[in-house]
């Protein structure tokens, strides 16, 4: 086969033979003739392969589908490393836990971890800042895609939905970064975006910040079906914004607020604890169950949507009891101080080992070590599953949940509280249903003052919903974030609730975003 | 009757190739001697086809002519033949005698041609010629030619001064005239060589030793579509010649190339078999820098598929140079365009310089068969040195009991807590068990062995009349250093030449390639290490082996592979490349000559790699196995008009237009899959993997070029050389508006040693001033000016379904163009004392404006930013060559001694940088000026270690930990970020320059010395001022981090951690090892650990002894060569680590090869 440039040779021999017997007179021509190959030029078109360029791409319903799922990425941080809901430093999960009392790290890293624990921030540390600069231009990408989408010649119906999502997708991005940092500017106008003569955005109020966040809620809310089960498992329901909406309502302390929100997630009448805690993290919650409002689906060959946090938290010399091969590379533990306020009976240490397996002789015989005997930190937060389909021992396809049922019970309970001055009857049976599961006694209704009832939800939140991303919020809500530092020698004051913004943010805009207080 | 080189005929580059080859050594001269010898005399008088069209010009002028446009040259008497006499000759394409007919018809002149040598005669010369002397007693005399190095000189012409008698030498220089007069002048003369004069006497022997005529002046240079005399290049041009290339154990070319031109910089950054070679003309400070443009016969050969992935490892830690396709026996010569005057006939692709290798060629006669082989034996030259198991013990004790007293805040240095209140420390190991202890053989050692290369060459060169050919094969076969790597290659390369009529010529050239690479992955690391990590890493109290044959883990950190494991590995890629090259040559009209080239370069890499069960990542995945092939494919299309005039007597303009085309694109494929019932399978049936879904890629892309270039090179009495040459370029990686550039040069060079007031200094013996001014263009960069959607940001939806994701991933940037550089060049070249000291010395200055850089957009931007044009920078540098013969023999046998000597230097900085990226930067970050340096290292100044007892420690590091680093405090930010000066404590802002990593000189020494059959040269290669950070305790393979590595996961470390400030050593000179997690993110990165890599490396002593041409059978083998090289002999530094110039990603150590070699001529 003879391809284009091969032809343009053939002709330039034709060309040059055609002329061999003429004399000098036709130099001048042959000079021509060398630049007759300008037609070449237009051969240096660009030409994008396996990508697609602005003159393919967002024209058709696939086009408004492909772009909707690419948003959704924003809930692992993109490509960061198992940041966002994954389970390495930079993710929500292990920073909730590493600044707070659930957990210390084994590693040093250049002191990142320490300085994590001892909320050493600075704005050049780009754990924390790290949230800021991935996360801001997801919610440009979705403002444009939101403007694209209204384009497109699509199935209503559908066309709706994606909208509906993409607007939950922002709120909640708006949220995560509003609980970081404050408020932070975000632009909703796709025709500012990408575009350098657009003048710089100062901060918002926290009001204005929250009114935006609140009406991308509403109006997907308004939209959204309660549930997405099958092949739409995974995506941001109603149920997921109603979750999200009541945190932020939380931290907020808009008990009324949040209360509405909670009772019509329970109204709703699908949702309610598994029988056994340990299923909402085994391979048992692939597809979902009654209990996870929202997850993160995960597969072992689908980067970034890999399950690592075993590989993070066992320690190496751990042997998976079913004899599935295990990465572990011995990072997390929850400190003896933090893991003796369990009761020994709660069910949910079944997944929070002091001794853990080590060894499984010929006949199946499990050999344990004693973590606490032998020295160790903490306790060994095995939380997930292994994954049985054995696919990469470090990479597993066991899902994230990020919402369930209990953590919406408790925190309903802990607003009824606030909200009443003491706990209702409702309130007890809250906290109550998550005692059970965990195969602990049941408060009884009424034996509990409002402060007792408060501190009761604290150690339930912990007990329940360790190494899921709620700690660092918990903790600030009820004022003991900063406490836990000081109790552990740290010196610190009240700016560390909120991350210090990115150098780089402050100084582009030349000042007008200013910088939190307390950071320089 | 003086003899240049001309390149005016259409065959120009056989001439060149011809020329260059009068000035090699003996064994070249061998080839010679069949293409000038007698063999060939007659075939050049017929081959040669010469045009003139000669109105009304003096028979002389028209000899002159003829010289100057062939190799032929006229032996007559102005006595016997009239040449004042005008002729008109108007002929096209014809013989040397039809030439001769038509002018001297109607006369009786007469002519003989022996090779390129014409006798000019009449009836009457050769009566007086045999009357001449009468009365003069008559006499033979004979004797032998030979150059300075004492090879024999074939086709010398030897005359009796004043007469048409004379002859040439034979095959073995030698000579006899019969009956010739005593005290009568002989005049040896030949091409290259400094004409003779010897007054015979009463001699009747006469040997002679002609000395060159200054050094390659005469020597033809490539310069990109053609070739120049030396003498008339007015760039800073270099040539390094086959013969200089000491290719014994080199897989490529290029490895052989340190410090042989001045301002060529070679870093081997691995001792990897097979890897590539960095090469570096000159500097360039860009960012978009694609490095060196190599273009090989004409053809470029920067277009290559890359390095597949495997399976775990990706592409990090194999490196294959895409040059090992070309044959290092193969290459003539190498020739380095090292600034912008001369490199800017290339345009946009010769920003970093431009390398032009020409490959031997076959000539008329008899074919020259060739074989050399060498065979090395390889070693280990420098190894990591970790804690042997006794020190591995006592040191984990003692990081133990360190962050024990740490985390217990122990008096007098981590607090104040009375050691004896507390519950003594545990150790991990009693003192019993650590006496003993069984000694484990050292991991390192255990991955080590003994290496070879081997290689062997044949090339058969020759041709007919018509055809001209050329054919060699190579085979090449390295085992690694290291257990799991190996090498091997084999070449072939067939050219062929082929004169169809006077007017057309063709030819082609077909190189083919194909090696196997035994792949070992190093560098990396934690577990993404390949097997130097890994054997750094192992506990030094483990086995390598167990007994069952069972490769044990580290329980500490079970995910590292154990590195003896890695022998169980498959991981190899083949690479096949074929490069095919065709021309046709049409000789238009008189002096014009159009040309047409097409080629095709096609590379395949294709990587197979299994992890067995046997090997940690493939117990992990129950077998892994991955199918990884890159490909690529070039076209190019090339049509250049060549024109060539003598303008009246002492003009000359020659000029060149040219178009180019070339589409280059780019192909991936993939697949893996894991999970196998078996590891007989490896990967030879992916399919029969279990895993849920396994992994299949592929990828495509493409770029194109077009180019109009053009160039004139006007000449006047030899002496003052003017040249211009324009490129306009093209590509399709730019946006509509900003897709052509357009590049520039002027250079003109003035040989002063001609002007008679330099000719009566009588130790100058050559002097040449060159000037240059010239732009390159650069647009290497990850992607175009284009808006891209990607795909690949997929969530997972459902239980396993992967949602495909678009997301923009690239932002257009419609204004985005060629980066563009400008140098100025300012040249000298002399030779003094007879040429005895010679050299070349450059000056530059480069100025890159449009640099493409990363310009990074505000936060709220969808992407992060944008490839744009921004800023400047500028190298300034000089480059200085001296070869200096410092002992001369008398003869042949005698000792002499050659020096050549490389230096160069240059400085990068920025001097401007845009608003955008100055936003940006750093505050610390020097923005412009000579300080702004280009690849400056910013960090935290040190200011010694903290010895103190607790609460003793420095006021800006308040509770730092003893033995720490102690960091200057110099700066901090105010509320806008500004730099406030001394604040009190350690923040970012306290970063400063604390090195330039580029290094202040390079240079190389060669010494040479023959004796006898003897020969003897001895090299080195080194850099002054480089700085490098090895140590640093994050660094690469973290040997130093004592508290994580030994402490935390059991790794080994290394032996300098002996030396740590412990509460044993508190007078310490190196750092703690326990863990500050306060200000570690500063310690790690001061100037504590920048160390100068400064280094003196022997590159090469290699010794060699020819075979007495007396011992050989002189009709089979006409030249026998052995020789012994020790490679990489030995290195003088200061830097600690292994080697100064290895990288710190891919650390496969150097080897140190003794090499066997036999060269043999046939």
């Amino acid at each position: 086969m003879l391809n284009s440039s091969q032809f343009k040779f053939m002709n330039m021999k034709l060309i040059v033979l055609s002329f061999s017997r003429l004399k000098l007179h036709y130099i001048i021509f042959m000079v021509v003739s060398l630049f007759i190959f300008s037609s070449c030029e237009k051969n240096l078109e660009n030409v994008t392969y396996g990508d697609f360029s602005s003159d393919t791409f967002f024209k058709s319903e696939s086009d408004a589908t492909a772009s909707v799922s690419a948003m959704y990425t924003g809930m692992l941080e993109g490509y960061a490393w198992s940041a966002g809901w994954g389970a390495a430093q930079g993710s929500f999960r292990v920073q909730a836990s590493q600044t707070t009392d659930e957990s210390v790290c084994y590693w040093g890293d250049g002191g990142r971890w320490a300085n994590l624990k001892a909320l050493n921030f600075t704005p050049d540390f780009s754990p924390v800042t790290g949230h800021y600069t991935i996360l801001v231009p997801y919610i440009s990408e979705i403002a444009i895609y939101l403007d694209k989408i209204q384009g497109i010649d699509m199935d209503e119906e559908l066309k709706q939905q994606y909208i509906a999502e993409l607007k939950a997708l922002r709120a909640y991005y708006s949220q995560i970064l509003y609980l970081y940092y404050g408020p932070v500017p975000i632009r909703t106008d796709a025709a500012e975006i990408n575009n350098s003569s657009t003048a710089v955005l100062s901060r918002p109020t926290n009001d204005e910040m929250l009114t935006q966040i609140l009406k991308d809620y509403s109006d997907a809310i308004a939209v959204l079906p309660n549930t997405f089960t099958g092949s739409d498992y995974g995506r941001f329901s109603k149920a997921a914004c109603l979750t999200a909406r009541m945190k932020l309502y939380m931290q907020e302390k808009e008990w009324d607020l949040a209360i509405a929100d909670g009772e019509a997630i329970k109204d709703m009448g699908i949702f309610s604890l598994v029988k056994n805690y340990e299923d909402n993290f085994n391979y048992n919650n692939k597809g979902g169950n009654s209990e996870i409002i929202f997850p993160i689906v995960c597969s072992p060959t689908a980067y970034p949507y890999i399950n690592l946090w075993l590989a993070h938290a066992l320690p190496s010399d751990y042997v998976d009891p079913t004899g599935i091969p295990l990465t572990a590379w011995g990072g997390y533990r929850m400190p003896w101080e933090t893991y003796d306020k369990f009761n020994q009976n709660d069910e949910r240490l079944n997944v929070l080992l002091q001794k853990y397996p080590v060894s499984i002789d010929d006949s199946g015989n499990i050999g344990y070590r004693d973590a606490r005997a032998g020295g160790d930190i903490g306790a060994v937060m095995v939380k997930f599953g292994p994954d049985p389909t054995e696919t990469d021992s470090q990479n597993s396809g066991v899902d994230y949940p990020v919402f369930r049922y209990a953590d919406v019970e408790l925190l309903l309970a802990e607003a009824i509280n606030n909200k009443n001055g003491v706990p209702t009857d409702e309130a007890y049976s809250l906290i109550n249903n998550v005692r059970i599961r965990a195969g602990l006694p049941a408060y009884e209704n009424g034996s509990m003052s409002q402060f007792q009832f408060l501190t009761a939800i604290q150690n339930e939140r912990l007990f329940e919903l360790w190494a899921e991303g709620v700690r660092r919020d918990d903790l600030i809500r009820w004022g003991l974030y900063i406490q836990r530092a000081i109790d552990d020698g740290y010196s610190v004051d009240d700016h560390v609730i909120l991350y210090p913004i990115p150098r780089d943010v402050i100084n582009e805009s030349n000042g007008i975003i200013e910088q939190n207080p307390g950071y320089i | 009757m003086k003899k240049k080189c001309q390149e005016d005929t259409p065959w120009d580059v056989f001439h060149g190739v011809t020329k260059i080859l009068l000035k090699m050594r003996l064994t070249l001269f061998v080839i010679m001697i069949s293409f000038f010898g007698a063999m060939a005399s007659e075939s050049y008088s017929q081959t040669t086809k010469l045009t003139l069209d000669l109105k009304n010009v003096k028979v002389r002028d028209a000899l002159n002519v003829i010289e100057n446009r062939s190799d032929f040259f006229f032996l007559y008497s102005e006595k016997f033949i009239d040449v004042n006499r005008e002729v008109n000759i108007k002929v096209q394409g014809s013989a040397i005698g039809k030439i001769l007919d038509m002018i001297f018809a109607g006369t009786d002149v007469n002519y003989t041609v022996k090779g390129r040598q014409i006798v000019l005669k009449t009836p009457e010369s050769n009566n007086i010629a045999g009357t001449f002397f009468v009365g003069q007693q008559q006499k033979t005399v004979t004797g032998k030619v030979t150059d300075s190095s004492g090879g024999s000189l074939p086709g010398v012409s030897v005359v009796v001064k004043g007469t048409i008698m004379g002859t040439i030498t034979d095959f073995d220089g030698n000579y006899s005239l019969t009956n010739i007069p005593e005290n009568t002048t002989l005049q040896f003369s030949f091409v290259g060589m400094k004409r003779q004069e010897v007054t015979i006497g009463t001699k009747t022997k006469i040997n002679i030793v002609l000395a060159e005529d200054a050094i390659g002046l005469d020597e033809v240079v490539a310069i990109g579509y053609g070739t120049q005399k030396k003498r008339d290049v007015s760039g800073a041009v270099e040539t390094v010649k086959s013969e200089d290339l000491e290719t014994g154990t080199a897989s490529n070319f290029a490895q052989a190339l340190q410090g042989k031109a001045s301002g060529v910089q070679v870093i081997q950054t691995t001792g990897q078999p097979g890897a590539n070679v960095s090469l570096q003309l000159r500097s360039n400070p860009s960012f978009a820098n694609a490095g060196v443009l190599y273009v090989l016969d004409g053809v470029p050969i920067n277009d290559n598929a890359g390095t597949p992935n495997s399976a775990k490892y990706g592409t990090t830690g194999v490196d294959q140079s895409p040059l090992n396709f070309i044959n290092p026996n193969d290459i003539e010569s190498i020739t380095f365009l090292k600034d912008a005057s001369s490199a800017s006939i290339y345009g946009a692709r010769a920003g970093a310089g431009v390398i032009l290798i020409t490959t031997k060629k076959g000539k008329t006669g008899k074919p020259i068969i060739k074989y050399n082989m060498s065979y090395a034996s390889q070693h280990v030259d420098k190894m990591y040195d970790v804690l042997n198991t006794t020190d591995y013990m006592i040191q984990k004790n003692l990081i133990g009991q360190e962050v024990w007293m740490r985390n217990n805040k122990v008096a007098p240095y981590y607090g104040t807590v009375e050691e004896s209140s507390l519950d003594s420390y545990i150790p991990f190991y009693s003192s019993s068990e650590i006496s003993s202890a069984t000694l484990q053989q050292n991991a390192i050692d255990g991955i080590v062995r003994s290496g070879y290369t081997q290689q062997h060459n044949l090339s058969v060169l020759g041709g007919t009349d018509k055809t001209t050919y050329s054919f060699s094969g190579n085979y090449y076969d390295q085992k690694g250093i290291l257990i799991g790597s190996n090498y091997k290659r084999y070449n072939g390369k067939l050219s062929l030449d082929q004169i169809i009529s006077a007017k057309l010529k063709i030819g082609a050239t077909f190189l083919v390639s194909n090696s196997t690479t035994d792949n070992i992955v190093t560098g990396g690391g934690n577990e993404n290490g390949g097997i130097l990590t890994s054997a750094i890493y192992y506990p030094a109290t483990l086995p390598l082996q167990d007994s069952d044959g069972d490769y044990p883990l580290n329980s500490l950190y079970t995910n590292i592979p154990n590195p003896l494991s890695f022998e169980t590995i498959t991981d190899f890629t083949n690479s096949h490349r074929t490069l095919t090259h065709g021309y046709a040559e049409w000789n238009v009209i008189k002096d014009l000559v159009a040309k047409g080239t097409f080629s095709y370069d096609q590379t395949v890499n294709k990587r197979n790699s299994f992890y067995p069960t046997t090997f940690s990542y493939g117990a992990q995945t129950n077998g892994m196995a991955s199918i990884n092939e890159k490909s690529s494919n070039t076209k190019l299309i090339e049509f250049t008009l060549n024109y060539k005039r003598d303008i009246g007597k002492k003009s000359k303009l020659s000029g060149l237009l040219g178009y180019s085309y070339q589409l280059s694109n780019w192909e991936g494929f993939g697949a893996s899959n894991q999970d196998f019932i078996s590891n007989s399978l490896s990967y030879y049936n992916l399919g029969s993997g279990q895993a849920i879904s396994p992994a299949v890629s592929s990828s495509k892309s493409e770029e194109t070029w077009a180019s109009y270039f053009g160039r004139a090179i006007y000449q006047y009495d030899n002496k003052y050389i003017l040249q211009a040459s324009l490129r306009r370029d093209g590509s399709s990686k730019f946006a509509e508006n900003e897709k052509w550039g357009l590049f520039k040069a002027i250079s003109a060079s003035w040989v002063a040693s001609d002007e008679n007031f330099i000719k009566n200094i009588p130790i100058i013996t050559n002097l040449k001033l060159r000037l240059g001014y010239g732009e390159t263009g650069n647009s290497s960069f990850p992607g175009s000016a284009f808006e891209i959607y990607g795909i690949g940001a997929s969530p997972v939806f459902g239980e396993n379904s992967v949602s495909t994701g678009i997301f923009l991933s690239q932002a257009a940037n419609s204004d985005l163009t060629w980066e563009t550089a400008a140098e100025k060049n300012i040249g000298f070249d002399f030779g003094i004392f007879k040429n005895r000291i010679a050299g070349s010395i450059d000056v530059y200055s480069k100025t890159i404006k449009n640099l493409i850089s990363w310009i990074p957009f505000p936060s709220d931007f969808v992407v992060s930013g944008v490839y744009g044009n921004a800023g400047k920078t500028k190298s300034t540098g000089y480059d200085i060559a001296i070869q200096s013969k410092n002992l001369i023999s008398k003869n042949e046998d005698g000792f002499s001694w050659t020096t050549s000597f490389t230096f160069s230097h240059y400085l990068n900085y920025w001097i401007e940088r845009s608003s955008e990226s100055l936003e940006t930067l750093p505050k610390y970050e020097v923005q412009t000026g000579k300080k702004a340096v280009f690849n400056g290292y910013y960090g935290y100044e040190s200011d010694g270690l903290f010895k103190g007892e607790y609460g003793t420690a420095p006021t800006q590091m308040p509770n730092m930990l003893p033995g720490g680093i102690i960091i200057k405090d110099i700066n901090g930010y105010d509320d806008s970020g500004n730099l406030t000066g001394s604040d009190g404590i350690i923040t970012a802002a306290d970063q400063t320059l604390v090195a330039n990593m580029d290094p202040k000189f390079n240079f190389g020494i060669g010494n040479s010395f023959t004796f006898k059959n003897f020969d003897l040269s001895i090299y080195f290669a080194g850099m002054v001022k480089k700085e490098f950070h090895p140590d640093y305790p994050t660094g690469i393979y973290r040997m130093n981090l004592v508290e994580d590595n030994l402490y935390t996961y059991g790794w080994n470390c290394s032996n300098t951690i002996k030396n740590r400030w412990t509460f044993q050593n508190p007078n310490a000179t190196r750092p703690t090892g326990v863990d500050d997690g306060t200000y570690a993110n500063y310690q790690n990165y001061s100037d504590y650990w920048v160390v100068d890599a400064s280094f003196i490396r022997c590159k090469n002593i290699t010794l060699g002894y020819t075979i007495p041409r007396a011992w050989l059978r002189q009709n089979i083998i006409s030249s026998c060569k052995l020789y012994v090289d020790i490679q990489n002999a030995f290195t003088i530094t200061k830097y600690p680590q292994l080697d100064p110039e290895q990288d710190q990603s891919n650390y496969y150590p150097y080897s140190k090869s003794v090499v066997f070699g036999l060269n043999v001529e046939f």
